[in-house]
């Protein structure tokens, strides 16, 4: 079947809308189509004014508190995250699925796989894909693979068409229609998919062949309420320079470490862009993807919590490419800053309504997980300057705004707080077995002004352009890519448990 | 309720432990305080930085010289009446520390199939071992090196077996931590590193013997890294915690000050060698429990040892309870004979050592406690009034009394009596009576307006 060959399901023109924003028409109050909502604009004015006129009135005392409460919600969340890491080295949650287990499964009862790959100039990546998934250890005749391909996207709909693929691989054409974001052309995929389960992939992904039959054994073995199993990615080119190394930490700090504390403490998950394996029945209830919020995967794995359905975490690695350039990097991870925002203001709509139905702890784990990664990023900055300027200038004028005992949980944050997350780096390249990473993760300090340049960045643009989607750049490391499963495995050896 | 207790064991534990070790404390200091001078000036120390007296960039740790973590587990108590003032809050919170201890304890020997009916008196054991009670009982910060010797054994002893990256990040924080405990440990973390080390050098895996390595010394480098900073920022020099011990004379001292019980810091490491003794056992079930019952006779060896030199070999070795009763006596006697002989007197009390006199006074108003010895606020402060100086004696590492002196010449045996300040001369005199004063120099100031009228 070709691009051109519709689909029975595939929908008629005037039904295109209902599909790509589905979530907006049947839970708007879910969807990011309005950052804000009247009520969130005025409470934030109403904080906003009561702030500028503590300011005026009151200015050291108001800096003070300001500071306070930052400096305790710092060490709260470095607690937080110090016991996901313990969670996740302590015991493992996280489905490991066996050889023998793989292989016991009979292709006979294989049950059918949608695989959406969301594609938007990816010509150089297409031929790679193609052989990707056809290295996927999966009866052929049970695979749904589908390539969703923008209308506008001539270079990649052409090169599809004169690529050979097998049959089990269709195109669909995703109409050229704002927002341009991956969630509303998976919508799309979403609508015509025909299998039982459903997983996305992105162009340059590698998933470890034999995940798909991992997923399904592991769907049988977990909690009814589990409905996606998120695969842990890592990347296929960590050596190639330091932003690369230093991507892959963080990779690993977030698929090993956190993600699996998450899991294990029952908390939200925050999805990761790709490798989510769905029952697509309940994905459909959920009303799919968010086509307004650029990152879906984090706003589904929040809802899905809503729902009172579970994410549990998968010992599958699919192995994509790490952007090795850093203009390319800082748009991608503005990207991400601005979804993550994106998502918390759109939870945050009703807090008594979540609190109602995640409960106390989850509500918790979203606020640190979900708000925490961009507050801290778009903080950061401001105390590394004043940390700095204290330290360098002896400047009293900062001192004052840190009386005792502010000034002793300042330190603490400030010195328990940097070593945990550089340690914790450390720790996760250890554990995934990149022990040449380790000594590099102690540059991880530098990484973090480039994840606050990003974050300042997307928060701008979710002002200036809040639905807009940042592509990322692949296929920049080809060479290296071609050499991929030589280098992405890590160093086998003892200890890595 | 079995599965309720196995679920809950260690709660129930830390908690048990905790109340015992509470009334014990209480039960202890009934009639009057009996704390270390270490827990006496820690609790000063912490009284100050809550107070935001320690101006400046040491405001963050209060002092160098004494190790800046068991001061900072004292924050909470404080200022808590009764507790803070006295020194009592350190034996409080010692016996927090230990609760913790016997928990740890507990769970390591849960591992080795140890029932509880050997388990719980083993524990009792432990916790009333005349030094461990004896450490809890007077606030030393022994019990919180105690705690990190004891998981930090526990974790080397999975490590070991496991190689598991958990418990080999724990034993480096627990070594970071160690060193601002006890500065000594850094010799102990050295050792610690050759051991891993040896442990991996036939791991033939890329990068993974310097990552392992890494993996342990990042936070002993960090914590050392640092203190060194502090030190740097807050005096100019690195290894300004490390002059006191320049000399061997001065080394010496400072252990003397320390009172370091070795047989205390050696029980984890002789712990350790019993629950390796308990994993020897791989056959079955009888030669596990062979091997369990050695590891419980070795325990029950290293346990013993302390009581009998307590109960049996009275004669022979010092006790472990009391041993600060003859200075406490001394400053008693020098308290008394200021209440009798000047008591209208303001009195200033220098340098860490005369926290202690706070501490033990019960009027405590009477005294100024000075790190600095500030003359013109001295001046401000007591016009019209009868002074006193009472420092301690140069000797030993009265080096640390010079933080921040502007007068070093105070702690001088010969020091020259006049000192100038401002418009107004004030005269010292040295006052020396009797054996209490062998530690101390009262030394009476005289201004030189109000002695020419």
């Amino acid at each position: 079947m070709t691009e051109h060959q519709a689909d029975a399901r595939q929908p008629s023109a005037r039904d295109y809308k209902r599909v790509f924003f589905e979530l907006l028409g049947r839970r708007p109050h879910l969807s990011a189509y309005h950052v804000l909502t009247p009520g969130q604009k005025w409470t934030l004015l109403a904080i906003l004014g009561a702030l500028a006129a503590a300011l005026a009135l009151w200015t050291g005392g108001t800096l003070i508190v300001v500071n306070a409460l930052l400096i305790l919600y710092y060490i709260v969340l470095c607690t937080w995250k110090i016991w996901l890491i313990d969670e996740s080295l302590i015991s493992r949650r996280e489905i490991v699925i066996t050889p023998e287990e793989v292989a016991a499964l009979k292709d006979e009862d294989c049950p059918m796989y949608t695989i959406l790959v969301p594609l938007y100039h990816e010509t150089e990546t297409l031929a790679h894909l193609v052989r990707s998934i056809a290295g996927l250890d999966y009866p052929k005749d049970k695979l749904d693979v589908l390539f969703l391909l923008e209308e506008d996207d001539t270079d990649t709909r052409e090169a599809f068409s004169t690529l050979k693929h097998p049959r089990y691989i269709r195109g669909l054409v995703v109409p050229d229609m704002q927002p341009k974001t991956k969630p509303k052309a998976c919508n799309l995929g979403l609508h015509v998919a025909r299998g039982d389960y459903l997983v996305i992939y992105d162009a340059e992904d590698r998933p470890e062949p034999d995940q798909l039959k991992k997923a399904v054994v592991g769907f049988t073995r977990v909690e009814e309420n589990v409905v996606c199993i998120q695969a842990k990615l890592n990347f296929y080119n960590p050596r190639h320079n330091l932003l690369t190394r230093l991507f892959t930490i963080e990779y690993s700090m977030w698929f090993d470490l956190f993600l699996p504390g998450l899991d294990y403490l029952r908390q939200p998950v925050p999805l990761g862009g790709t490798s989510n394996h769905f029952q697509t029945t309940k994905l459909r209830e959920l009303c799919g993807w968010d086509a307004f919020n650029v990152t879906e995967d984090c706003d589904l794995g929040v809802r899905m919590a809503d729902e009172n359905y579970q994410t549990r975490i998968l010992d599958s690695t699919t192995w994509e490419e790490a952007c090795s350039r850093p203009g390319f990097w800082i748009r991608q991870r503005s990207r991400w800053i601005k979804g993550y925002a994106q998502t918390y203001l759109v939870h945050c709509r009703r807090p008594l309504r979540m609190l109602r139905r995640l409960g106390f702890w989850k509500t918790f784990g979203f606020h640190m997980m979900i708000g925490g990664t961009p507050i801290c990023l778009l903080i950061n900055p401001v105390y590394w300057v004043l940390a700095l300027f204290w330290v360098v200038f002896r400047s009293e004028q900062i001192a004052v705004y840190f009386p005792f005992p502010i000034i002793l949980f300042a330190a603490v944050s400030l010195f328990v707080g940097n070593f945990v997350f550089v340690f914790a780096g450390v720790l996760a390249a250890y554990r995934r077995g990149y022990y040449d990473l380790v000594k590099t993760a102690l540059l991880m300090p530098f990484y973090w002004v480039m994840m606050s340049i990003g974050a300042w960045k997307g928060f701008l643009q979710l002002i200036t352009r809040p639905n807009y989607w940042e592509k990322t750049k692949h296929g920049l490391d080809k060479v290296r890519g071609a050499a991929a499963s030589a280098e992405r495995r890590p160093a086998s050896g003892q200890g890595t448990t | 309720m079995q599965n309720w207790f196995t679920r809950k064991e260690k709660y129930v534990i830390f908690t048990v432990v905790l109340l015992g070790l509470l009334v014990l404390v209480f039960w202890y200091h009934r009639d009057q305080v009996l704390v270390s001078r270490e827990a006496a000036v820690r609790s000063w120390v912490g009284i100050d930085l809550l107070a935001g007296a320690v101006k400046g960039r040491q405001g963050l740790i209060g002092s160098l010289k004494w190790e800046p973590l068991p001061t900072l587990l004292l924050l909470p108590v404080v200022r808590i009446p009764g507790l803070g003032n006295s020194g009592l809050g350190a034996a409080v919170v010692g016996a927090v520390i230990s609760a913790f201890t016997v928990t740890l304890l507990n769970t390591w020997w849960t591992r080795f199939d140890m029932p509880r009916t050997v388990r719980f008196p083993l524990l009792i054991l432990y916790q009333m071992c005349p030094p461990v009670l004896a450490a809890v009982l007077t606030g030393s910060s022994a019990v919180m090196m105690l705690l990190l010797l004891m998981a930090g054994a526990y974790f080397l002893g999975s490590w070991l077996r496991t190689l598991d990256v958990r418990s080999l990040a724990y034993l480096g924080v627990l070594g970071g931590l160690a060193i601002v405990t006890l500065y000594l440990s850094v010799v102990l973390v050295v050792l610690m590193a050759v051991v891993i080390v040896l442990r991996v050098w036939r791991v033939r895996a890329r990068s993974f013997r310097p990552a392992t390595l890494l993996i342990y010394l990042i936070p002993c480098l960090y914590t050392a890294t640092l203190w060194f900073t502090a030190n740097w920022l807050i005096m100019g020099d690195p290894v300004f915690f490390l002059r006191g011990i320049a000399t061997k004379e001065r080394f010496l001292a400072e252990m003397a000050e320390l009172e370091l019980d070795w047989y205390l810091y050696l029980m984890p490491l002789l712990m350790l060698a019993a629950a390796w003794v308990a994993t020897q056992g791989r056959r079955g079930k009888a030669e596990r429990a062979a091997w369990v019952s050695v590891a419980v006779l070795l325990l029950l060896g290293i346990l013993a040892a302390p009581y009998l030199t307590e109960y049996v070999m009275k004669a022979e070795t010092p006790t472990y309870f009391g041993r600060n009763e003859a200075q406490l006596e001394r400053i008693d006697e020098i308290l008394t004979y200021l209440d009798h002989a000047h008591p209208e007197a303001k009195v200033f009390v220098c340098g860490y050592t005369g926290y202690q006199f706070i501490a033990r006074s019960r009027r405590k108003e009477r005294f100024v406690h000075l790190m600095s010895v500030d003359l013109s606020r001295i001046e401000r402060e007591t016009r019209g009034q009868e002074l006193y100086f009472l420092v301690p004696r140069a000797h030993g590492v009265t080096r640390w009394e010079d933080i921040n002196l502007r007068l070093p010449g105070l702690f001088d045996d010969y020091l020259e009596t006049n000192v100038q300040s401002g418009d107004l001369r004030m005269d010292f005199m040295l006052g020396r009576l009797g054996e209490a004063w062998s530690d101390w120099h009262l030394i009476r100031a005289i201004r030189k307006d109000l002695s020419e009228e």
